[in-house]
């Protein structure tokens, strides 16, 4: 007896039972042929990258940068470098106000990267620290920017956020130091857009957050540094602020403290 | 109806290659029209390019192309060693490549029928635009640099009028403080009010417009700043008044994609004088990979050129292929000569 | 009588391995005239197949001359004068016999009427009619041996150099290949074939030529090489005592009895009768 037609059975078989567990859709059509094309596409992606760049051509270089991280969703680093590529480099649209386009390109840089958390898996928390840092090295790039996330409370106010996200996800010491440092150009923003209390209460939080430093040292100074300013801010002119002055960490805040 | 028997080496292998690459290459192309969209996760506020679709557009290219190489060296016993029925074809087969020539005329011509749509309609679909223009890179001076030392550059356009002027320079470190350099145009000696660009880094691209007439002396002025500036070939460009139609560059851009198929396939016949055809087969995907995605080869240019409205024929893209088709004229009479020793 | 193949001290050497020297064919001389059938007998790795192919103008003597129909084996004119019929597969195959048959007419440079026609009579005669347009990949061994052998007739050549013409034929084609070789001889071709099959060039063949290891060791008629002076005589209805009596009657005319054995057909004609359809005349 020949054996075919149970074998044409069996593959029946395992047909039914593999469509019973994984339904075809539309989705995943669309993944497969991506996966079979990628190969064969992805190095002509890459090599148009460096075209556009040769040509010149912003455009086409991020609608490039696109198209590449619409390929391998899961490539956080590429992400973030064409994220901050946009942010940081790419020119102003001819004839605009330098600080709408900066702020602009900030935001569909921020989306890009919120974009890519979904895809990011085990490295979700590193590219919220990298997108954490963005809007701080675009506001010193750009002073524009700066000027128009003021209302805001400031670059750090996003900076803030997104390591907040990151704690939230992953809570390792270095991110709560991160946080806790970032505190004197977080309240600095805030005050700088009006928000006294709101710059008050991260001021008291990251008095409390000082102590968990792993530094002792580090954390003893931090603590008493914040303190006094926070008695400053509370009307304490009693306050000696010499070393806060000194301090180069709290410079985004000596406005606010004379 | 029936059509002629195809008798001869040329004509076999067209129908050959044909069978083989119809189908794949139209899969590839539906792909590359359906996956761009499925795949695209939208962004607001990032600008979009047609030039970015080059790699959908290419990859039915490259299948076709690839497709058309294989098959060929595969069909035609000649292209490689310890082919069956070798000898059959050495004794019958005239000329001095023993009908590998005309087998690889047949693989280019399906390849051209099989592109010509896919570059004259499928790149429209793409978003290609509806029409092309002439851009004309133009040749440096000798020394490009344009500093407050070298104050001038002269450049010479085409006798058409233009339209406008790209300039896209490379940036040297700053000399002193960085102050982005300023640079004005003239043209025929006069200054052209309002025509300035700044550049303070390599690969800023600016597009100034020209008044559409023709103009016999380009001069690039350096106005402040502190940042040389070079202007290497293609760091000024021209763009011709007018317009070409685009079904006419599709066309020209086929022929162009033709080259890189022939150099494989040469390569592919001067290796097959010493090699099985697996080798064979690689030689020509190699080769063929280099040239179209390496950048060594017209390929990658003129797709771009294509979707970026750009008309191919005879321009800097256009020459791009000469290497190509050089390299593999000499490969073909290297594949001869060294066939002809073995004889021997 | 006019020569088709004539050699004067033709060798072929390859190179080996380490610079070594191969003799692959030894000076000979031969002459073949023209309208005979000889075949060329050899172990494997005797010469047959570099004789052929250097007739045939694929593989140049590395010493001595040989002239195929009065010209030098290389000449393109030759190209149509003399098929060749080498061993082993067919080349495109992808192609359906047809296909084939249209470019080996194109090459030859017969009219495209004139090479359908000959081709569709080969077709028929060879028995190939029945592949239609299967590619030649698909075939047997014996149905690609039959094709190359139309082929090799389609341009109605002076000379063929066939390799191995019947091997893997079942005996019907054999006989079939037999047969066309014999009518192609009567028509004036000459046919030089390599071949194994010894009881075929013992039917078919004129002439024989031995090769060993490069060296012509023998050439001849069969009469020739074969004949031992003694004759046979076939008789039918004795019993035991009358071939004894016809045996001493031999005896006392001065002869001598070599054999006494009962006349069996040939195994081919078992064959036909239980291998060919109902009806076939072969039968």
């Amino acid at each position: 007896m020949t054996m075919r037609p149970l074998c044409g059975v069996g593959a029946a078989v395992c047909l039914a039972l593999a469509l019973r567990e994984a339904p075809p859709s539309l989705a995943a059509l669309r993944e497969l042929a991506a996966a079979l094309v990628r190969p064969a596409v992805l190095p002509f992606a890459f090599a148009g990258l460096d075209a556009a760049q040769r040509a010149g051509d912003d455009a086409e270089w991020f609608a490039r940068a696109r198209q590449i991280t619409d390929l391998l969703p899961g490539w956080s680093d590429g992400h973030a470098v064409f994220a901050y590529r946009l942010a940081l480099d790419a020119r102003p649209a001819a004839g605009a106000d330098p600080g709408a386009d900066a702020l602009r390109r900030l935001q569909t840089a921020l989306a890009w990267l919120d974009g890519a958390r979904a895809t990011a898996g085990p490295r979700e928390v590193d590219l919220l620290l990298m997108t954490a840092f963005l809007p701080e090295v675009a506001a010193l790039q750009q002073p524009a920017l700066a000027e128009r996330l003021r209302a805001g409370g400031g670059a750090a106010a996003l900076t803030d956020r997104y390591l907040a996200e990151a704690e939230r996800l992953r809570g390792s010491a270095a991110i709560r130091e991160q946080r806790t440092f970032l505190a004197p150009k977080l309240a600095a923003g805030l005050l700088g857009a009006g928000d006294r209390a709101e710059a008050r209460a991260v001021l008291a939080a990251a008095v409390e957050r000082a102590a968990s430093v792993r530094d002792q040292a580090l954390a003893t100074e931090w603590q008493q540094r914040l303190a006094e300013v926070l008695r400053w801010l509370d009307g304490d002119r009693t306050v000696d602020l010499t070393a806060v002055h000194g301090d180069p960490r709290f410079a985004p805040l000596l406005p606010y403290l004379r | 109806m029936t059509l002629p028997r195809a008798r001869g080496p040329l004509r076999l292998t067209f129908v050959r290659c044909l069978r083989a690459a119809a189908l794949p290459t139209l899969l590839a192309a539906l792909a590359g029209l359906w996956l761009p969209h499925a795949l695209a996760t939208p962004l607001p506020g990032l600008p979009s390019a047609a030039g970015a679709a080059s790699p959908w557009l290419q990859l039915p290219l490259f299948v076709a192309a690839a497709l058309c190489a294989a098959r060929a060296a595969g069909f035609w016993p000649l292209f490689a060693l310890r082919r069956p029925g070798r000898d059959v074809v050495a004794r019958l087969q005239r000329g001095p490549w023993r009908g590998a020539g005309a087998a690889i005329v047949g693989a280019l011509l399906a390849q051209l029928v099989l592109t010509l749509p896919l570059l004259t309609f499928g790149a429209r679909l793409h978003g290609a635009p509806a029409t092309a223009a002439r851009h004309d890179e133009l040749a440096p001076p000798p020394q490009p640099a344009l500093t407050a030392a070298t104050p001038r550059l002269a450049f010479t356009p085409p006798a058409r009028p233009l339209a406008s002027v790209w300039l896209c320079p490379l940036a040297a470190p700053p000399v002193g403080a960085f102050v982005p350099t300023r640079v004005q145009l003239r043209l025929d000696g006069a200054v052209l009010p309002g025509a300035v660009a700044t550049f303070g880094q390599s690969f800023e691209a600016v597009e100034l417009p020209l008044p559409a007439v023709t103009v016999q002396r380009l001069e690039l002025e350096y106005v402040d700043g502190s940042v040389p500036l070079l202007f290497p070939r293609g760091a000024v460009r021209v763009v011709a008044a007018g317009s070409e139609p685009q079904a006419w560059n599709g066309a020209a851009a086929a022929v162009l994609l033709l080259l890189p198929t022939f150099a494989a396939l040469a390569f592919a016949y001067l290796a097959g004088a010493v090699a099985a055809l697996p080798t064979v087969w690689t030689v020509a995907a190699v080769l063929l990979f280099v040239q179209t995605v390496g950048g060594i080869g017209p390929a990658g240019d003129v797709v771009l050129a294509l979707l970026r409205g750009r008309w191919v024929w005879p321009s800097g893209t256009f020459w791009h292929g000469v290497p190509s088709l050089a390299a593999g004229s000499v490969a073909m009479i290297g594949g001869m000569l060294l066939r002809r020793g073995a004889r021997r | 009588m006019a020569t088709a193949i004539s050699a004067r001290q033709l060798a072929v050497t390859f190179a080996g391995r380490r610079g070594t020297a191969v003799a692959a064919l030894q000076p000979l001389d031969l002459e073949i005239a023209r309208g005979r059938i000889v075949g060329v007998l050899g172990p494997n790795g005797s010469g047959k197949t570099t004789l052929l192919r250097v007739l045939a103008g694929l593989q140049a003597p590395t010493g001595g001359v040989a002239l195929v129909l009065d010209r030098p084996p290389t000449d393109r004119a030759l190209r149509t004068r003399v098929a060749f019929q080498p061993e082993g597969p067919l080349p495109l195959d992808v192609l359906s016999a047809p296909e084939y048959l249209a470019w080996v007419g194109a090459e030859l440079g017969l009219p495209n009427a004139t090479s359908d026609a000959r081709a569709g009579l080969w077709l028929d005669r060879l028995d190939l009619r029945s592949a239609g347009r299967r590619w030649i990949r698909t075939f047997s061994t014996g149905m690609q041996r039959r094709l190359a052998l139309a082929a090799a007739l389609l341009g109605e050549p002076e000379l063929l150099l066939l390799d191995e013409p019947t091997n893997g034929l079942d005996p019907f084609g054999s006989e079939i290949v037999m047969q066309v070789l014999r009518e192609r001889a009567a028509a004036g071709a000459t046919v030089l074939m390599a071949s194994h099959q010894l009881l075929e060039v013992e039917e078919i063949c004129d002439e024989v030529l031995l090769l060993q290891d490069g060296v012509l060791r023998a050439r001849g008629t069969l009469a020739e090489l074969l004949g031992t002076g003694a004759q046979s005589l076939v008789v039918q209805g004795l019993d035991a005592d009358g071939l004894r009596r016809l045996g001493d009657a031999a005896r006392g005319l001065g002869g001598e009895v070599l054999a006494v054995e009962p006349r069996r057909r040939h195994l081919f004609a078992l064959f036909r009768r239980f291998a060919a359809p109902p009806g076939d005349s072969r039968r």
